[in-house]
């Protein structure tokens, strides 16, 4: 395929997803509301506390976690069980398939997590001592979630009980990447040792860079079986 | 002379000859598992599915003998089962990747669906496993805030006989976990044969779906097959 063959496939499956959003708001909404319960949650217990740089980084992860395993592995389900899997099957490359719905799923992480994290910062009144630092942990969480995830919601979309089951398996593949995600939040939050934080962070995009790489490939392998 | 400085009660330390042959096992069948999957994934091979399996079962079970032996060693050395050691918890986390690994495979009950998608996650977790246990504990942030070494080995730190016998224990446990898993593949290639043969019902080969009749070959007590052909059928939950 040329680069503009690649770009026009990637390009409709990404409006398919969105036109598909639009139209029943399915991802944001869980996303949305799940990590605004979790903001609720840490508000009831840490009501009375001033919560420390790595305690807000770490509580922060955890909503972007559970939010993204609530959403991501949607756009795989959908499709089976609205039966048009077999269609994309037919019609589409897997490539253009994975990327397209990665893309998206980043991109819905990306809105979940601003808002969220704003939202966070505003109620736990948090200061933020390094923005560019804090932009590129949340770019770099987005894009590692959306790769990993949106490849176990592929592994797991014709399985029983598939939404929990997604959860379930993507949890241990993105716990790692959270590490790093930890790491430069906190100091982006104003603790010491920007290089860490920086390296963190590069490692955290690094990790996004590679499981939207290599998921398409494995996602490829299986996806007629 | 103290042959192995890094230990406050160099007698505890035999408790390495055992813990450490067992994370260096298991982080080299996850290895090969996850080749076995690739392998599987382009060749379409069953066996190489069950040489996948083979190499991640007995890859679990070296994980969990690393964690138990460290559980213990941690009580004995520093006074609590759980230390809440940075290298304690990634280890946990490889163990939930794997663990992930197997309740994937039991959610499929089709045969090449089941491994197609076993084999893609263990593909993908190869890179967070060996992120976890051989990049993490190494992070400057974490090295240092960990109880747990890192150098032993590689600093020359253990000497001696305890080297002698530390080399002698990964040799064995090697031997022993080839001959297990020569033994788990051989199981697994007959449990693959009955059912491809016999259409039997086998431990590996996922349970039939809901109300679907299996034939099942009813033998006398000379060992003759009763009903050759017949209609005789296992009617057990027909609703």
């Amino acid at each position: 395929m040329t680069p503009a063959q690649w770009r026009r496939q990637i390009g409709a499956m990404l409006r398919k997803e969105i036109r598909s959003e639009i139209r029943s708001p399915h991802g944001l909404l869980t996303g949305g509301l799940f990590g605004l319960l979790s903001v609720v949650a840490i508000m009831f217990a840490a009501f009375n506390m001033r919560l420390t740089p790595t305690l807000a980084a770490g509580l922060l992860w955890v909503i972007f976690l559970f939010s993204g395993v609530a959403a991501i592995p949607r756009s795989f389900i959908g499709e089976e069980e609205n039966g048009t899997a077999d269609l994309l099957r037919v019609t589409a490359n897997p490539f253009s398939v994975f990327w397209g719905k990665s893309i998206f799923n980043a991109a819905l992480t990306l809105i979940t997590a601003a808002v969220l994290t704003g939202l966070f910062l505003v109620v736990m009144n948090l200061q933020v001592a390094y923005p560019g630092l804090m932009v590129a942990s949340v770019l770099g969480g987005g894009l590692a979630l959306s790769g990993a995830v949106t490849l176990c919601g592929a592994l797991a979309a014709r399985a029983a009980s598939r939404q929990a089951l997604a959860g379930a398996i993507a949890l241990p593949l993105v716990i790692p990447v959270a590490v790093w995600g930890v790491t430069s939040l906190r100091v982006a939050l104003g603790e010491s040792g920007y290089e860490v934080g920086r390296g963190a962070a590069v490692g955290l995009i690094a990790y996004g860079v590679a499981s939207n790489a290599v998921g398409p490939y494995i996602y490829a392998a299986l996806w007629k079986r | 002379m103290n042959e192995v400085p890094t230990f406050q009660q160099p007698e505890l330390a035999r408790i390495l000859f055992w813990h450490l042959p067992c994370p260096i096992i298991a982080s080299v069948l996850l290895g090969l598992g996850a080749y076995q999957s690739w392998l599987y994934l382009r060749t379409e091979d069953l066996r190489r599915d069950l040489k996948a399996i083979a190499a991640l079962e007995l890859g679990m079970l070296f994980s969990i003998m690393t964690m138990a032996s460290g559980i213990v060693f941690s009580r004995a050395q520093w006074g609590s089962w759980w230390q809440n050691d940075p290298r304690q918890t990634s280890f946990l986390l490889v163990l939930m990747i794997y663990a992930g690994y197997f309740v994937l495979r039991g959610a499929y009950a089709e045969r090449v669906r089941k491994a197609s998608m076993s084999a893609g996650y263990a593909l993908a977790a190869i890179l967070p496993a060996m992120f976890l246990i051989y990049v993490f504990p190494r992070l400057p942030n974490i090295e240092g805030a960990s109880l747990h070494p890192t150098q032993s080995i590689m600093s020359g730190q253990i000497r001696g006989s305890y080297a002698q016998v530390l080399t002698a224990t990964i040799t064995l446990t090697s031997i022993l976990t080839v001959w297990v898993y020569r033994i788990r593949i051989r199981v697994g290639e007959l449990e693959l044969q009955a059912h491809e043969s016999l259409g039997l019902e086998t431990p590996g080969g996922g349970a039939a779906p809901h109300r679907v009749v299996r034939p099942v070959r009813v033998l006398d007590a000379g060992g003759n097959q009763a009903a050759k052909g017949s209609g005789s059928t296992d009617t057990a939950g027909q609703g």
